[in-house]
């Protein structure tokens, strides 16, 4: 709506207390406005106004315009913006013509002061052409996600750009030259009034235009229709249909009127690929699938990781030319870029460095798609000793930045991915030569590598063999030549786990950095001894398989140590797989991040565990319930059947739900049906049969759930002979179960074995059943 | 340098009253360039209150000092400095006054202020550091001014590969027109000490620069007693004036100041003229350029670094990139972090060969930027901008000559080169479209120029061969499609002086499509700008193979995933970036059912091959193609058919293996080392070379080949010659001895 400056300022002094003009130019401001008397007027220097110094009620007045003798310098009426706090409003006449107007400035001092422009008005005055009024605004909290201050200073300010940005240039555009037809009276008080009607005329233009292509008009219209006509009820689905087709094809080709050919002929697929051609970039890849009941993860990765993560979560790599199209897909729960992906040999090599600065703009753009999607997005400094010159800026743009190296406040390491990474089928009797495996770190600090060379060195005289990374960039020719004999070819440390496996003795990597420590707990996983340079992480979790030493002169002696002790027994392997398993698995790992992230998201859910009581006839109820309260591995809740509750003994439900343990009742069944319906009832993905053997450890589910996610089993139970293997029967009671197994088989469906049901007959058909030793009080 | 003197005028956003980088820069800057042989006027920005950088300027003969305020060089100049509009006026009236072949410039504010006055454009050297240096910090705004300068400047100076690597990346203007500007260390002016091999006692540090929080000279002053509480008697000795205000930290000034006036062991020098400042470092034993991380990202040298160096000290600094490429990743003095400071400095003193290594390190490094390079390599710029005048320039009129041509992106250079050259008036008669002109225009044209060129023989050299006036020189390039179209035979080869193929091959196949005469025909291959493209590899690039321009399918792409896969089923680290638009981007290609069903074939394959899945990138099209070539270690060109190939002949320039496939005429252009019969023995021969460890050699044997057949020189030179006389005609049968023999004696 134009206006002369005088009425602008008398429409928008609601609530205006003071005006304080900041002009600095000859214009003088006061002349054309006609001021009200209720409130003040002050003329000040911008230079003398403070930060924060206006606010609600009061008014900043400039004129900002490319005279400089006439409007002034600009860049003082700007910088008077910052005088403004929240809930202050400012009014900039702009100087004319609009074709040279600061725009540049005008954009950074408003958004940089956190002022937002809530309208422009163009003016019919002889100098000034229009009028920018707006407020300073605060920024709106962000939901959900941690980020840090300065990421989120910068989004807002952004926002403020892209906002101020348009209104300015539409306005700039708006003002350019009237055509002949729209030609002006040369009546000022007339002129203003064909203006004003015009405007009135196009608003009202685009509103009915924005109603009438409206999808909820024309859906009202269908509706109205249908009312009118009972005839047309039938057709509401089918008039329906096009409008919602409208929305989401705006971009399809029109559709052949002639025959149509199948959706799956060859000529139809390449007639549909000329149309949407950048799909093809993703077309032939499915991506994982299954169920949404992991975490799902959006990442720029290395091999190694993702194929650590994806044990335990659902990960969709991204790849430079596909990433924007795997966030569609995936609409992830995070996005996860790990620097070790920048090396060469990769496909984003060299982000975050001068030399792609391509993939710094596609990186860019998959934090601002994330940040679209309201997903927080988490940087996994790794690898890369110097880091590339790019990442401090790039890493300010991230949600979360974690660091590979423990010790430190934000450091992350993705844990030990254990289907991998596990004691199965240890034998007893292995040796050989100690072993590692790892890369040569060249840019490690020069007393580092010197301090690796002699530890391999000696480690080399007992006769170390290296097995080196397959992807790390130096290779067998980045060791020093005197470790060369040592060299045994290449591995991919992501099947390292059978190599751990055949050895008693492992070298940690001794160059320290966070590949190393993780592939030294892989090793430890798999039931080898390790020898050590200094590592409070491998000390705290290997206990006495760990021998740590300080300089390498001790390495010697300690590998000779560590052979003569011999390979650790299964006994012994699996009770450090506790510890793994609850300080340094995946899913620790990944609950730790979520955490980080304020996600309302639990990865060690997939742990969570019902106990049935089966069966349950005459038992102790007070005994299952102590016996549950004492595991290291808690169920989170118990499954008991109406008219089995313990009844005066209903104090030790109570002890349960004070624990946290849910208890969940299902009504009376037959026997048969018994046990799918109490596991239908369980909420968690496991079951444990909780038979009426005693004994059972404070760490008998533990040992069953370490089993449980090592093996990749559906069925985890006691072994008759003791062994951590994959055996064709199981004993019902006493097993823990996949719930949807359990409550989806059919009932009664279980062999005997020594007199009690067994699962044989569902290994029979496919279902994985693994056993453990006996999980008595003495644990494993 | 041949021809007259050249004129130069440089400015700098920058005050000499105060040693600190930029001061040194402006310095050592002119001094380069008037030991070069130019006369160079230095323009200062502030009135001078110190003459401790001017006065060895002021000793050379050639040089002006040009001082707005004493002299007054604008009416009524008040203040102590420059604005960006003032300096800007009295640059244009300096060159208006007697002008100037070169305008040097340094500051990004000051250089957009000149641009945008639009006085000097195309003889602006530009040399920019206070720019965003990430995609991050890059707003859409300085990208604008960038390109706008980039568009007006001759050269774009980069003190660095990464910063030239990040220009060109980010501002497309910049390619083909930046070139490294190294930083320059000066000849010391006094005896050197010889080389020492163990640290002395006491131990003397030097630091010499600004004092400011992130260049940690606060820490640095409590080395002395922290190398004390080792057992090592140390000293620092600071060198400069300069003390940073911080805003976040008020009293950090005071605290500064008085730990460099009373700390134990500290001797503060106060500010020195650059020479003395090397003298008193040259009597230390370490030099200290360690600084906080954070300025890490950034793409500069430290000119202190070189410093130290040229009087043979080592010096402790911050692990970079950028370092590492110059010292060696095994320097054994990189620093992390606070901690390993104390821990380098104790191994460099106890350890004498850690000492001896790294100062030996140190020094070789600094000698690569001594004052006779920079005046190499200036000198070298300045033949490539004034290129020296043809024999014929003597004539009484310059040599007016007129490029046709609907298409002009193979000829840019060459008409940059021929623009160039004095004696020479050039004009373009740029074709709308391969058929349409303004016949009128072309006309005019016709009747103005002594020589005519066709670039392309198309209808424009129908046309031109049948308009041409007696007395005029008429040539015309044919690459390869017209060969297959009816224009060579509808221009009357009478009229024309020579045809121009820029293969072997293709002056065969011409002879024997069209029965010219052989004389009629000659070879001048396309040129490489084996200058531009020759840039240091980055750290892995020899797993990465290179393919540049997938379209169209006769491009063959699928013969390089055959070639990848091969090599991936022994080593997972080879990857292929295919730098190129997609299929799609080309309407008149898309639009081919068979070109969609190639190319679909080979994106479902390198999504569903186990072995190619992951390892095909398709990088962005753009003319950053020599920053590109950084991360390529062979280059491949498998197509069915090609004239010349522009690819493999580039990645050979940058230092990359060419593996070629055998399309007709490739031995003819390509030594037949580096051309195979098929994909299965292109792939042999990549590992081969890699398992033996030849790659880098091959690599530069490779460049070297290049240079001596397609280097840009050598093309241009040749242009030179055809517009005035004949080339040796082609001449039966073709080898690539012959072919580079034909070139050389062109």
């Amino acid at each position: 709506m134009e206006a002369s400056s005088a009425e602008l300022l008398g429409l928008r002094l609601n609530g205006i207390k003071r005006i304080v003009d900041v002009g600095t130019g000859t214009l003088d401001l006061t002349t054309a406005l006609d001021l009200p008397t209720d409130a003040t007027y002050e003329r000040r220097d911008a230079a003398e106004l403070e930060v924060g110094s206006l606010g609600a009620g009061d008014l900043l007045l400039g004129l900002v315009g490319p005279d400089l003798v006439r409007d002034g310098r600009p860049e003082f009426v700007l910088s008077a913006l910052q005088g403004l706090a929240p809930g202050a409003r400012f009014l900039l006449l702009l100087g004319g013509p609009a074709t040279d107007l600061p725009q540049g400035a005008l954009v950074a001092g408003l958004s940089s002061a956190h002022c937002q422009i809530e309208e422009m008005v163009p003016l019919v005055d002889d100098h000034v052409v229009g009028a920018a009024r707006g407020a300073q605004v605060r920024p709106v909290p962000g939901a959900g996600s941690s980020r840090d201050g300065r990421a989120a200073e910068d989004a807002f300010v952004t926002a403020l750009r892209v906002s101020n940005r348009t209104l300015i240039e539409s306005f700039v555009d708006a003002s350019v030259a009237p055509t002949v037809a729209e030609a002006l009276p040369p009546d000022p008080a007339l002129r203003r009034d064909v203006q004003r009607l015009r405007q009135r005329l196009r608003e009202s233009e685009e509103r009915l235009e924005a109603v009438e292509t409206s999808t909820s008009y024309r859906i009202g219209r269908v509706l109205v229709r249908a009312i009118r006509s009972p005839r047309r009820v039938t057709r509401i689905a089918k008039d329906l249909v096009p409008i919602w087709r409208s929305r989401t094809t705006a971009q399809r080709p029109p559709r052949k009127q002639a025959e149509d050919s199948p959706v799956d002929s060859v000529s139809a697929w390449y007639e549909a690929i000329r149309y949407a051609p950048e799909r093809l970039l993703l077309a032939y890849s499915a991506g994982p699938a299954g169920a949404r009941s992991r975490l799902v993860i959006a990442g720029v990765l290395r091999d190694e990781l993702a194929g650590s993560l994806e044990t335990e979560a659902i990960v969709h790599r991204m790849g430079p030319n596909d990433a924007r199209l795997v966030l569609e897909r995936a609409d992830p729960d995070l996005v996860l870029v790990e620097t070790g992906a920048f090396g060469a040999g990769l496909p984003w090599a060299f982000a975050g460095s001068p030399g792609a600065v391509d993939r710094d703009r596609t990186l860019l753009d998959i934090l601002d798609s994330s940040r679209a999607l309201g997903r927080p997005s988490v940087l996994w400094l790794t690898g890369a000793t110097p880091e590339p010159v790019g990442l401090h800026d790039l890493a300010r743009r991230f949600d979360l930045v974690v660091r590979g190296l423990p010790g430190n406040g934000d450091s992350w390491a993705p844990g030990v991915p254990l289907a991998l990474f596990n004691p199965i089928d240890l034998d007893p009797t292995r040796s050989g030569p100690p072993l590692m495996i790892g890369r040569w770190n060249a840019h490690a600090p020069s007393a580092t590598r010197a301090l690796m060379e002699e530890f391999l060195g000696a480690a080399a005289a007992e006769g170390l063999e290296i097995r080196v990374d397959a992807r790390a960039l130096g290779g067998r020719e980045s060791f020093p030549e005197s470790l060369w004999p040592s060299l045994r070819g290449t591995v991919d440390p992501l099947a390292g786990g059978a190599l751990y496996r055949s050895r008693s003795v492992v070298l940690a990597d001794p160059s320290g950095d966070e590949l190393g420590t993780l592939r030294a707990l892989e090793a430890l996983a798999c039931g080898a001894r390790l020898v050590t340079l200094e590592n409070p992480v491998l000390m705290q979790a290997g206990g006495d398989a760990v021998t740590s030493i300080e300089d390498d002169q001790e390495a010697g002696p300690a590998i000779r140590a560590a052979l003569a002790a011999g390979a650790r027994q299964a006994p012994e392997v699996r009770a450090g797989m506790r510890a793994i398993f609850a300080e340094h698995a995946v899913p620790v790992a990944l609950a730790a991040l979520v955490e980080r992230l304020g996600l309302k998201i639990d990865p060690l859910r997939q742990r969570g565990v019902a106990a049935i009581p089966w069966p349950a006839d005459g038992r102790d109820w007070g005994s299952i319930v102590d016996e549950i309260l004492i595991q290291s591995h808690r169920p989170r809740e118990i499954v008991v059947e109406r008219g089995f509750e313990p009844g005066p003994a209903e104090h030790a439900l109570d002890a349960l739900r004070s624990a946290g343990v849910a208890v969940r009742f299902v009504d009376q069944t037959d026997s048969r049906a018994r046990l799918a319906a109490l596991a239908g009832a369980a909420t968690t993905p496991w079951v444990a049969v909780w038979g009426s053997e005693h004994g059972r450890g404070r760490d008998y589910l533990l040992d069953l759930m370490v089993a449980a996610e090592s093996s990749r089993a559906d069925v985890i139970g006691s072994a008759v002979d003791g062994a951590w293997r994959y055996v064709d029967d199981l004993s019902v009671a006493g097993s823990v179960v996949r719930r949807e197994l359990l409550a989806g088989g059919p009932p009664g469906e279980f062999d005997e074995l020594s007199g009690s049901p067994s699962f044989r007959p569902w290994a029979r058909r496919g279902v994985k059943l693994f056993g453990i030793p006996t999980t008595g009080a003495g644990g494993v | 340098m041949a021809g007259r003197s050249r004129r130069v005028l440089v400015y700098g956003d920058v005050n000499l009253n105060i040693i600190d980088g930029s001061a040194i820069w402006a310095q050592s800057t002119v001094e380069t360039f008037a030991r070069a042989g130019c006369d160079v006027t230095m323009l200062l920005k502030t009135r001078i209150r110190t003459r401790r950088l001017l006065e060895p300027l002021e000793r050379l003969p050639s040089v002006t000092i040009a001082r707005p305020f004493e002299d007054e060089l604008l009416p009524g100049l008040a203040g102590d400095r420059l604005s960006y509009q003032q300096a800007s006026t009295i640059m244009r009236e300096l060159d208006e006054q007697e002008r100037f072949d070169v305008i040097l410039l340094r500051g990004l504010q000051q250089v957009y202020q000149v641009v945008a006055d639009g006085a000097h454009n195309g003889r602006l050297w530009t040399y920019l550091t206070d720019i965003p240096q990430s995609v991050v910090a890059l707003d859409t705004e300085t990208q604008d001014r960038l390109s706008e300068i980039a568009s007006a400047s001759r050269y774009m100076l980069c003190q660095t590969e990464e910063l030239r690597s990040f220009l060109e990346a980010t501002v497309p203007e910049a390619c083909g027109r930046s070139v490294i500007f190294w930083p320059v260390v000066p000849t010391p002016e006094f005896e050197v000490p010889p080389p020492r091999s163990a640290a002395g006692d006491p131990l003397k540090l030097v630091y010499s620069g600004k004092f400011a929080p992130l260049w940690k000279t606060l820490e640095m002053t409590a080395l002395p007693r922290q190398l004390g509480e080792h057992g090592v008697t140390a000293e620092l000795h600071a060198i400069g004036d300069k003390v940073h205000n911080d805003l976040d930290d008020p009293d950090y000034r005071d605290r500064m100041e008085s730990a460099l006036r009373s700390s134990p062991g500290v001797r503060w020098h106060g500010g020195q003229r650059r020479q003395e400042a090397i003298r008193l470092s040259a009597e230390a034993d370490i030099g200290l350029s360690w600084r906080d991380p954070a300025l890490d990202a950034s793409l500069e040298l430290s000119t202190k670094v070189l410093e130290y160096g040229s009087v043979g000290l080592p010096v402790v600094l911050n692990r970079t990139p950028m370092h590492e490429a110059l010292l060696g990743a095994d320097y054994p003095l990189f620093v992390r972090d606070d901690a390993d400071v104390i821990e380098v400095i104790l191994a460099a003193v106890r350890e004498p060969t850690v000492y001896a290594e790294a100062a030996a390190r140190s020094a070789s490094v600094a000698a690569r930027f001594g004052l006779p390079q920079a005046v190499d390599r200036v000198r070298a710029l300045l033949e490539r901008a004034f290129p020296e005048a043809p024999a014929f320039a003597g004539r009484s009129q310059p040599l007016r000559v007129c490029v046709a041509s609907h298409d002009l992106k193979f000829f840019t250079r060459i008409l940059d080169h021929l623009r160039a050259l004095p004696g020479l008036e050039v004009r373009t008669d740029r074709w709308p479209a391969l058929s349409s002109h303004d016949e009128g225009a072309s006309q005019e044209l016709v009747d103005w120029a002594d020589v005519l060129v066709c670039e392309w023989f198309g209808p424009n050299a129908v046309w031109y061969s049948a308009h041409r006036r007696p007395g005029q020189r008429l040539v015309a390039r044919l690459h390869r499609f017209e060969l297959y179209r009816p224009w060579p035979g509808q221009a009357s080869i009478d009229r024309i002086d020579q045809v121009i193929c820029v293969s072997p091959h293709y002056a065969r196949l011409a002879l024997e499509k069209t029965g010219w005469p052989a004389a009629k025909v000659t070879v001048i291959p396309n040129f490489v700008d084996d200058i531009q493209l020759d840039r240091p590899k980055l750290e892995g690039a020899q797993f990465h193979l290179g393919f540049i321009g997938v379209a169209p399918a006769r491009k063959r792409m699928d013969i390089a995933l055959d070639v990848l896969a091969q090599l991936r089923q022994d080593d997972p680290r080879y990857q292929l970036f295919a730098k190129t638009k997609l299929p799609w981007e080309y309407p008149w290609i898309w639009g081919d059912v068979d070109e969609r069903i190639a190319f679909d074939d080979v994106l479902r394959r390198s999504q569903t091959d186990a072995l190619l899945r992951g390892a095909v990138t398709f990088d962005p099209f753009g003319p950053d193609v020599p920053a590109w070539l950084r991360r390529i270690g062979w280059v491949l060109s498998t197509s069915d058919d090609e004239s010349f190939h522009l690819a493999p002949a580039e990645g050979m320039a940058s230092g990359a293996v060419p593996v070629v496939r055998n399309w007709p005429g490739a031995d003819t252009i390509y030594d037949p080392r580096w051309v195979h019969p098929d994909a299965s023995t292109m792939a042999e021969a990549i590992a081969d070379i890699a398992r033996t460890g030849r790659w880098a050699d091959e690599g530069r044997l490779a460049q070297e080949q290049v240079r001596s057949s397609y280097a840009l020189d050598l093309v241009t030179e040749a242009w030179t010659r055809i517009l005035v006389e004949d080339l040796p005609g082609f001449a039966l049968p073709a080898t690539p001895a012959s072919a580079q023999q034909s070139v050389a004696s062109a």
